[in-house]
């Protein structure tokens, strides 16, 4: 069950990890900007290429060892457990270090060719693109953390009822395999796990909403509909992780006031579902990124070039600038958002309510 | 309506963005009663700093182009609201004086000057083409 499961999400992350160069926008490649009037050098097609079938060479080579290994020594779960996880960390560790590779190339390609160095940069913004942004409004993530505090007063008029030993952790068959002698405050853990987590959301979706609506600036009306399109998107899939994260952990703590929901195997579905809702959703942003990117028949002939960052990337990868109130934008490699360590908001945003639930999470295990 | 800046001109960037928005109006772009984006998001758009938008949205409301209200953010005033006061006029004069001098040194006349400034103006006014 494990292996099964692990397998069907490694051979996601190694596809993820394959596509990645095709996913994000073209004038970024291996995390360094292209001028869209070099868009189109040889180079940098082959190398794409060449990353994609190494990546891929080398992933399927790992899946083979990881399974062969598995059925020869047939470990102990946790011993499994191990070597899965490190077959997986392995695989991301080779695509990193041939992303970086790639990144130094293309790096030395653009300085030995001079790419945009006489192309003036400059940034477009439409001023009534903000009254077309369709994102959700707020209410929509404050919903589940209702659902969150009546589970609470409900536990705690429930207390009596509760069974001296509580689960805090579920195995990966879905049956709880960890628990504690029952007190109020871990008796509420999971529910209080599950807030800071909904406000880690509602967090994400506000920041995202108040980060940068980005134009190109040789494509403007198209790479503007495009973005709201993808800001719209996000803001559903954002309110959707946020509402089945509330319903499992909603069912785990039915579970330990009234035990006989957890009898068997019952749990396990929602695990499952759980799982593959979130690995969908990568999925389908990925393949909706992909689908709303702009695409280029040839080098763009121009005057003007989109703002050159690189600058505020350190190593391609992560991002700060001081100046950019943004505090998400948009992940140079990889699918998804990334934050902008320069900016203080984001540390209260995400890494505040990040911290409280390791505390959470420390005390309660 | 789209404004462009280029963070690397001579040209501070709040007055990039002054300038873009006085000829977005000029040009029939935005009119009387429309709203601009709130600073914060207009700053988060540009990715520059919210004092550099606050300064400019203060520059147009010293100018009697818009009204900022606590609420409803900065809008753009009617025609009857920002009618031309003769301290305005002024103004203009003496904003023009430097580029008129300018021209006047390297040799323009006046019948130049003047095809220029109606030209700048027949350019603002002709109805935006697919910008």
């Amino acid at each position: 069950m494990l292996l099964g499961i692990f397998t069907i999400m490694y051979v996601m992350t190694l596809a993820m990890q394959v596509f990645v160069p095709y996913i994000v926008r073209e004038t970024i490649v291996f995390g360094v900007t292209v001028p869209e009037q070099n868009i189109k050098h040889s180079a940098l097609a082959l190398a794409k290429k060449r990353y994609a079938q190494t990546v891929g060479l080398f992933g399927v080579l790992i899946l083979i060892l990881m399974l062969m290994l598995n059925w020869s020594l047939a470990p102990s779960e946790s011993a499994q457990g191990i070597l899965l996880l490190s077959c997986l960390f392995g695989m991301l560790a080779i695509s990193m270090m041939l992303y970086w590779l790639n990144h130094q190339k293309v790096m030395k390609l653009k300085i030995r060719e001079q790419w945009g160095m006489n192309i003036k940069q400059v940034r477009a913004v439409d001023l009534t693109a903000r009254s077309r942004d369709e994102m959700l409004p707020w209410p929509f993530y404050v919903v589940p953390i209702g659902v969150t505090v009546f589970l609470i007063i409900f536990t705690l008029l429930h207390y009596s009822q509760i069974p001296n030993a509580v689960a805090v952790h579920w195995g990966p068959s879905g049956a709880a395999d960890a628990w504690r002698e029952k007190t109020y405050f871990i008796a509420i853990s999971l529910p209080l796990v599950m807030l800071m987590m909904q406000c880690m959301m509602w967090g994400t979706a506000d920041s995202l909403k108040r980060s940068a609506i980005r134009m190109s600036i040789n494509r403007q009306q198209e790479s503007l509909e495009n973005e709201l399109k993808t800001r719209k998107f996000m803001s559903w899939n954002i309110a959707l992780i946020s509402y089945s994260l509330t319903a499992l952990l909603t069912i785990l703590q039915l579970s330990n006031i009234y035990p006989s929901m957890a009898e068997g195997n019952k749990l396990l579905p929602f695990f499952i579902a759980f799982l593959f809702l979130i690995l969908g959703s990568v999925l389908v942003y990925a393949w909706k990124k992909r689908q709303l990117r702009l695409k280029y028949e040839d080098n763009v002939m121009s005057e003007v070039m989109d703002i050159d960052e690189d600058r505020y990337w350190k190593g391609g990868l992560i991002y700060m600038n001081r100046q950019d109130p943004s505090v998400f934008v948009e992940k140079r490699f990889g699918v998804g958002w990334t934050m902008n360590f320069a900016n203080p908001r984001g540390y209260i945003v995400i890494v505040l309510p990040l911290l409280i639930l390791l505390l959470i999470s420390i005390i309660s295990f | 309506m789209f404004i462009q800046i280029e963070p690397l001109s001579n040209v501070p960037i709040y007055e990039q963005v002054t300038r873009q928005i006085i000829e977005g109006i000029a040009r029939g772009d935005m009119g009387p009663g429309d709203t601009l984006p709130s600073v914060r998001s207009l700053a988060a758009d540009l990715g520059v700093n919210m004092h550099t938008v606050n300064k400019s949205y203060h520059e147009l409301e010293a100018k009697g182009i818009i009204t900022i209200r606590a609420k409803s953010g900065a809008i753009i005033r009617s025609t009857e609201e920002r009618a031309l006061t003769p301290e305005q006029l002024q103004q203009i004069e003496k904003n023009l004086k430097p580029v008129v001098a300018e021209g006047m040194v390297l040799g323009a006349t006046v019948d130049q000057i003047e095809h220029m400034m109606k030209k700048v103006f027949a350019d603002l006014q002709l109805p935006a083409e697919g910008v």
